[in-house]
């Protein structure tokens, strides 16, 4: 999120009913397809890596904050069925494992 | 990044982040706010439109309505007077109960509890581990959804809670807590009235999604903006989802932010994936995953594409991605 990005969103008098999450990410770990748009323009193309997957995709405005919408079939980095099955999370239901 | 502890912005994160759960709670009121709002961002796409398959008031699932749905005349965001089907949901699933939501206990398997998803391409099982992993997967030591002495999680069991945690401003006694609300909270469900155009258009530039409503689903269940994970995160709380991806607040009732294959009843004989619902454009929004176990490969910005059978139509995203459809190629009603 690039300052004049807030900046502009302080500017136009809709911030609170629209831009809620636009300063709030506050680092929790989870912002790859926001982070992803961050010095991008809607419908510009963006990717992401996350827990071991690429996603494709573009910009697109979601509640004012641009993030990467993906659009093109995740691709797995890691092949975790190569891995023995102790190294992988438990709990977790991957895309990779569909 | 942004951080709460930039000085000019400190001031106003508090109602930031407040405001942020609202849009989760999707209030009438806040629905109007963002149809005032979406604005035409977008750009034209190659995708061809010329084929327009019309809402089907017979794809929805018997009890997924309150009332039989009915014609009105219509303004649509493009200008055109158009006729719109007004539909009116039921608000709860009309093909499966509610699930669980959040555990008891540190030791909850996934059978007893539901899954949280932040957007960024995993679903968790909120198990016990799930709960005592908190600090490391958001690698942050202030994450506590347990009580030590006795391994029970916090979780908002009440209608006072439920309305403390799932709200704008989550009082500060309910951060660290697992959040969830009874469906008997909003007598059942709660019903939603929602304009459509019969005939969807497709317009020359897309519109983004708002912090109000993308949908609704064929069995009767409001398919949310997304959820604002990050001030929902930011305010250590889990939003708890049951297995089918819906949870309940007090304005809002019971709502998906994604799409977890509970509500693709309709099958499609040629293999493409199932149908799930309708976007507020008309354009009719399928599920991710053809038969075939793949994704189509021709997707636009929107997640849209285009065939003889369907014509324009959407695949909905995975459900870790907290979103079904990246923007509206139609326009929607005013
Ligand atoms: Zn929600
Ligand atoms: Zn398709």
């Amino acid at each position: 999120m690039k300052i004049f990005n807030v900046i502009k969103a302080l500017t136009t008098g809709l911030l609170l009913a629209t831009s809620c999450s636009a300063l709030s990410h506050a680092g929790h770990g989870s912002n790859a397809p926001w982070e992803a748009c961050e010095e991008k323009a809607i419908n510009e193309d963006c990717s992401y890596t996350s827990h071991d997957k690429k996603a494709t995709g573009t910009c697109q405005a979601m509640n004012k904050v641009l993030m990467c919408v993906r659009n093109k079939p995740l691709e797995t980095l890691i092949d975790k069925a190569t891995q023995p099955a102790s190294a992988q999370k438990q709990s977790v239901k991957s895309l990779a494992k569909r | 990044m942004i951080k709460f502890n930039t000085p000019i912005l400190t001031p106003l994160a508090v109602c930031i982040l407040a405001l942020s759960l609202a849009a989760c709670n999707g209030s009438d009121a806040e629905s109007t706010v963002v149809t005032e709002t979406t604005t035409d961002e977008g750009t034209t796409t190659d995708t061809s439109t010329d084929f327009v398959v019309e809402v089907d008031p017979f794809n929805f699932e018997s009890d997924a309505l309150i009332s039989s749905i009915s014609t009105q005349t219509c303004t649509l965001s493009n200008g055109d007077e158009a006729s719109c089907y007004k539909i009116d949901i039921a608000g709860a699933p009309s093909n499966y109960e509610i699930g669980v939501f959040c555990p008891q206990n540190i030791t909850s398997t996934a059978d007893e509890a539901g899954i949280w998803f932040d957007g960024s391409g995993e679903v968790y099982d909120i198990t016990g581990d799930f709960i005592l992993n908190l600090p490391i997967l958001y690698n942050d030591s202030h994450w506590q959804l347990y009580d030590e002495g006795t391994g029970l999680v916090n979780v908002t069991d009440t209608q006072e809670s439920c309305d403390g945690a799932a709200r704008p401003n989550v009082e500060e006694q309910y951060q660290n807590h697992c959040v969830e609300c009874s469906i008997d909270y909003v007598d059942g469900g709660i019903s939603e009235s929602f304009l459509i155009p019969i005939s969807p258009v497709a317009t020359t530039q897309n519109s983004s999604i708002g912090n109000a409503n993308v949908g609704v689903a064929l069995n009767g269940v409001v398919l949310a903006a997304p959820a604002p994970v990050d001030a929902i995160l930011g305010a250590y709380t889990i939003a708890a989802f049951d297995d089918c991806a819906g949870h309940i607040n007090l304005v809002a009732g019971y709502h998906y932010h994604g799409e977890a294959g509970c509500s693709q009843t309709q099958i499609q004989s040629d293999g493409h994936a199932a149908m799930m619902g309708y976007a507020l454009d008309g354009f009719g929004i399928l599920g991710m995953l053809n038969e075939d176990g793949l994704e189509p490969t021709d997707l636009d910005e929107c997640r849209g594409h285009t065939d003889d059978t369907r014509g324009y139509h959407y695949h909905a995203a995975d459900v870790s991605e907290n979103m079904f459809i990246g923007c509206f190629k139609g326009a929607t009603a005013r």
